[in-house]
C-alpha cells in the first residue's frame, strides 16, 4: 500500500489503483501520515524553507463546516478538440451514408421492378390525359406567387 | 502523468465529493502558499491565516474549477487576493515591491523570503527536519539516492529516470519509494503523527 502511496505522490498511479486506495480506511490513515512525510522530504531535498509550518489539520478542521463541494466532472483540456474530431467525423459519416443510400435506390428502377406489367400500360396510356387534368385543377387553386415555376410537361411516350 | 494532471485528478475527486483530497493538496502546496502571501502579509502567523483563507475560498470555488489554468497557478492567484483584501482589512496596504503576480510566483528566490521573519523555535525546528533527512540521505544506497534525487531535485518523470538509470519504470518507482520511506522512517519521531480522525 505504501508503495502505491508513493506512485500517486509522484502522479504515476492509475485511476483504478488510486480509487481502491481512497476507499480503503486503511488507507486513508497511510495516505495522511506518508503524504505527508513524503512532501516534507521533496520540501527539504528542494531546500524549501518554514519546513514546520504544518495548516494542513487547521484547514481540514475548518473545512468540517463547509458543504462537500460535488461538481460535474469536467473534461481535460486534450479531451476537447478530440471531441470536436469525433462529433465532426461522425457528422460526415452519417452524411456519407445517407448519400449513398439514396444513390443506391435511385440506381435501382424500384417501378420496373415492383410494378406489373398491366399497370405500367394503364398508366402509361392514362398520364397525359392525369396531367392535363392536372394543369386543369391547379389553375383553379389560387397560388399566391410561384405559379410561374409551374410548368406542365408533356408525357411524350410512344414514340 | 505530469505535476498538472496529477493535481487534476485530486481536484476531480475533491469535485465528486472526497475532501480528503482536498487535504492532499492542502499539503502538497501549504508552504510554497505560505510563502508567497508573506511576501504581502509580513507577519508569519497572520501569513498562516491568510494561506488558510485562501484553502477555504479555494475549496468553496472548487466547482467553478475545469482545469483550463494549473491548480497551483489558480490556487495562487486566490492567494494573493486573499492577502490583499487581509491587508485592507487590517489598514494596510501591499507596496509595490512587494507585488506579486502568480505567474511570477514560481519564479521569485523562495529561500530569501522567511530568513527574517521565522522565529527561533521555527528555525531550530527547521534545522532539526534538514538534519534529519541529509544524513538519512546519506546513508541511502546509490541506486535509490540517484532516484529520488532524479525525481524530487530535478522533477523528472519515472519514464525519464528509468532512461537514465536504464531500468524498467517499475524498478524506478520501488527505489523511489524504498528511498522516501527509508528517510520517513527516521523523520516520523520528529513529526507528530499522532492519529487524526478529521481527514
Amino acid at each position: 500500500m505504501k508503495e502505491k502511496i508513493s506512485a500517486l505522490f509522484d502522479g504515476q498511479l492509475d485511476d483504478d489503483e488510486a480509487t481502491r486506495l481512497f476507499a480503503s480506511s486503511a488507507g486513508k490513515t497511510a495516505l495522511r501520515q506518508d503524504w505527508r512525510s513524503y512532501q516534507l522530504i521533496g520540501d527539504v531535498l528542494r531546500k524549501e524553507t518554514s519546513l514546520d509550518a504544518d495548516i494542513t489539520d487547521a484547514v481540514m478542521l475548518r473545512l468540517l463546516e463547509e458543504p462537500t463541494v460535488l461538481a460535474p466532472k469536467p473534461r481535460r483540456a486534450w479531451q476537447r478538440p478530440t471531441l470536436a474530431l469525433a462529433a465532426s467525423l461522425s457528422g460526415v459519416a452519417i452524411v456519407g451514408w445517407l448519400a449513398m443510400q439514396q444513390s443506391q435506390e435511385a440506381a435501382v428502377p424500384i417501378l420496373a421492378q415492383n410494378t406489373p406489367a398491366a399497370v405500367r400500360t394503364v398508366a402509361a396510356h392514362d398520364m397525359q390525359e392525369y396531367v392535363i387534368a392536372h394543369q386543369a385543377q391547379s389553375a383553379n387553386m389560387q397560388f399566391q406567387g410561384g405559379t410561374e415555376h409551374i410548368r406542365t410537361v408533356a408525357l411524350g411516350y410512344g414514340k | 502523468m505530469g505535476e498538472r494532471e496529477a493535481d487534476q485528478a485530486l481536484v476531480e475527486r475533491v469535485q465528486a465529493g472526497d475532501k480528503q483530497a482536498f487535504g492532499l493538496l492542502v499539503t502538497k502546496y501549504q508552504r510554497k502558499l505560505i510563502r508567497l502571501v508573506s511576501r504581502l502579509v509580513r507577519d508569519p502567523a497572520e501569513a498562516e491565516d491568510v494561506a488558510q483563507e485562501t484553502f477555504i475560498k479555494a475549496y468553496r470555488a472548487l466547482p467553478n474549477f475545469r482545469g483550463d489554468s494549473a491548480f497551483y497557478t489558480w490556487l495562487y492567484r486566490i492567494g494573493i487576493n486573499t492577502a490583499k483584501n487581509w491587508l485592507v482589512a487590517n489598514g494596510r496596504r501591499a507596496t509595490t515591491s512587494s507585488d506579486v503576480s502568480s505567474e511570477d510566483a514560481e519564479q521569485y528566490d523562495e529561500g530569501e523570503l522567511l530568513r527574517d521573519v521565522d522565529t527561533p523555535e521555527r528555525v531550530l525546528m527547521s534545522k532539526q527536519i534538514v538534519d534529519v533527512v541529509n544524513a538519512a540521505m546519506e546513508r541511502l544506497p546509490d541506486d535509490l539516492k540517484t532516484a529520488i534525487t532524479l525525481r524530487e531535485i530535478d522533477g523528472m518523470a519515472y519514464e525519464e529516470i528509468a532512461q537514465v538509470m536504464d531500468c524498467p519504470i517499475g524498478t524506478v518507482r520501488s527505489r523511489i519509494f524504498r528511498a522516501r520511506e527509508a528517510i520517513a522512517l527516521e523523520l516520523r519521531p520528529l513529526l507528530d503523527t499522532a492519529p487524526d480522525t478529521r481527514w
